[in-house]
């Protein structure tokens, strides 16, 4: 669900004059809209809780120091907030993922997620045991994810975690929509063959 | 907290397992932010629209030249003007030969030139006003190449000179005076050297 899809672009236009004034209660309105969404995209990649909410924060900082001042660079609102919001997202997480593979081999969370997913090939045998309920289901899940390519990681991503519509997608990531679909769909694809070989109770057929 | 994405229709059958999962994934990590977490930021946010807010106003009130300021140092002087502990004369650093200066160096340039002038001007002025040197005259004895040199006086050299200098009348006639004078003197004064016999025969 869309969680923007009900709101008008007059009152989204109205909120963020209003936050671009300094009123706290059209901003607390804009993160109630989207930070949930961002954070969860900025989760499911660095899968730290702590930086995910760093990296939110630090993406609504910058909304907040261009909106409004109509200088270059900054924002002026014409239908297209949603889909600026998260370009600033992406980029922002991109440059944290860089940051990290580049300081910190180590604790690189496609490394981890290398490590663990080979864990669940090995037999998917951890202390949680096989595949029994949900919670495991989407450790599964969560591990296989890492497995999958930037693009198609960042696709699934900002289709599921962000909740962006295709059209939001391709203006964000400047692709062409029939890209992005079929970038979508092997990524699925990708998805159940992983965990379908992890779970050999077949949770996913 | 669970959501579906509203294109399920558009995947097939045997893969929306893995996005309902995908979905049920997203939901949990959406509700890991915590409530607490979002009211300060909403808080932060505030102020920190607060603060742009204002720098963008400084920013467009330094993208104005101030009135009165030729816009050519303005704007060559925009860098310098976000350091206010500079005095404003400085912050232009123009070039720094000013016009003042230029008209000093002038100044000082015209008053040798006049100096030069004048001491040109006096140098001439002596050259012309000095009094010509007495030529010696045509008539005047002079000494030929292996004799000795005439025994009249320096007066009667002097006298010839003079003559033919072309000295006024007045001058001629004191001049005759003393030829005149000279000559009695002459006369009745014997040579020295000749002997009184030879003058008393005549």
């Amino acid at each position: 669900m869309n969680h923007a899809s009900h709101q008008s672009d007059d009152d989204l236009s109205r909120e963020l004059e209003a936050a671009a004034g300094g009123d706290e209660a059209a901003w607390r309105l804009i993160v109630d809209r989207y930070a949930r969404r961002v954070f969860a995209l900025a989760r499911s990649r660095v899968r730290r809780p702590d930086l995910a909410e760093e990296i939110t924060q630090s993406v609504f900082f910058t909304v907040a120091s261009k909106l409004g001042t109509g200088s270059a660079g900054g924002y002026t609102e014409q239908g297209r907030f949603e889909a600026w919001l998260f370009r600033v997202a992406v980029n922002r997480i991109r440059d944290e993922v860089r940051r990290a593979r580049r300081h910190a081999a180590a604790t690189d969370p496609e490394a981890l997620d290398q490590r663990e997913i080979e864990s669940v090939q090995r037999g998917a045998a951890g202390p949680a045991g096989p595949s029994a309920d949900g919670a495991s289901d989407l450790d599964a899940l969560r591990r296989a994810m890492g497995r999958l390519s930037e693009a198609d990681r960042e696709v699934v991503e900002l289709r599921h975690h962000a909740g962006m519509s295709f059209a939001q997608m391709a203006e964000i990531l400047d692709e062409p929509l029939g890209t992005l679909l079929a970038r979508h769909h092997r990524a699925l694809r990708k998805l159940k063959d992983m965990m379908t070989r992890s779970m050999p109770d077949g949770a996913f057929q | 907290m669970t959501h579906h994405t509203k294109y399920d229709d558009g995947i097939p059958g045997d893969l929306r397992a893995v996005a309902r999962a995908l979905d049920r994934l997203a939901s949990e990590d959406r509700a890991a932010l915590s409530a607490q977490a979002a009211d300060r930021l909403a808080s932060a946010l505030r102020l920190s629209a607060v603060h742009a807010g204002l720098d963008a106003e400084g920013r467009a009130a330094r993208t104005h030249a101030p009135a009165g300021l030729e816009p050519r140092v303005y704007e060559h002087s925009r860098p310098a003007l976000g350091t206010p502990s500079e005095p404003p004369a400085m912050l232009a650093r123009l070039p720094s030969v000013t016009t003042h200066r230029r008209v000093r160096v002038m100044a000082w340039a015209g008053r040798v030139a006049a100096a030069f002038v004048l001491l040109a001007g006096g140098a001439l002025a002596w050259v012309a006003l000095r009094p010509a040197p007495i030529p010696l005259g045509a008539g005047a004895p002079t000494a030929a190449v292996g004799e000795a040199p005439p025994a009249a006086s320096d007066l009667v050299f002097a006298m010839l000179a003079s003559l033919d200098a072309g000295v006024n009348a007045r001058e001629l006639d004191s001049l005759l005076i003393e030829a005149d004078s000279l000559f009695d003197t002459l006369s009745a004064t014997p040579p020295a050297g000749l002997p009184a016999e030879i003058l008393t025969v005549q």
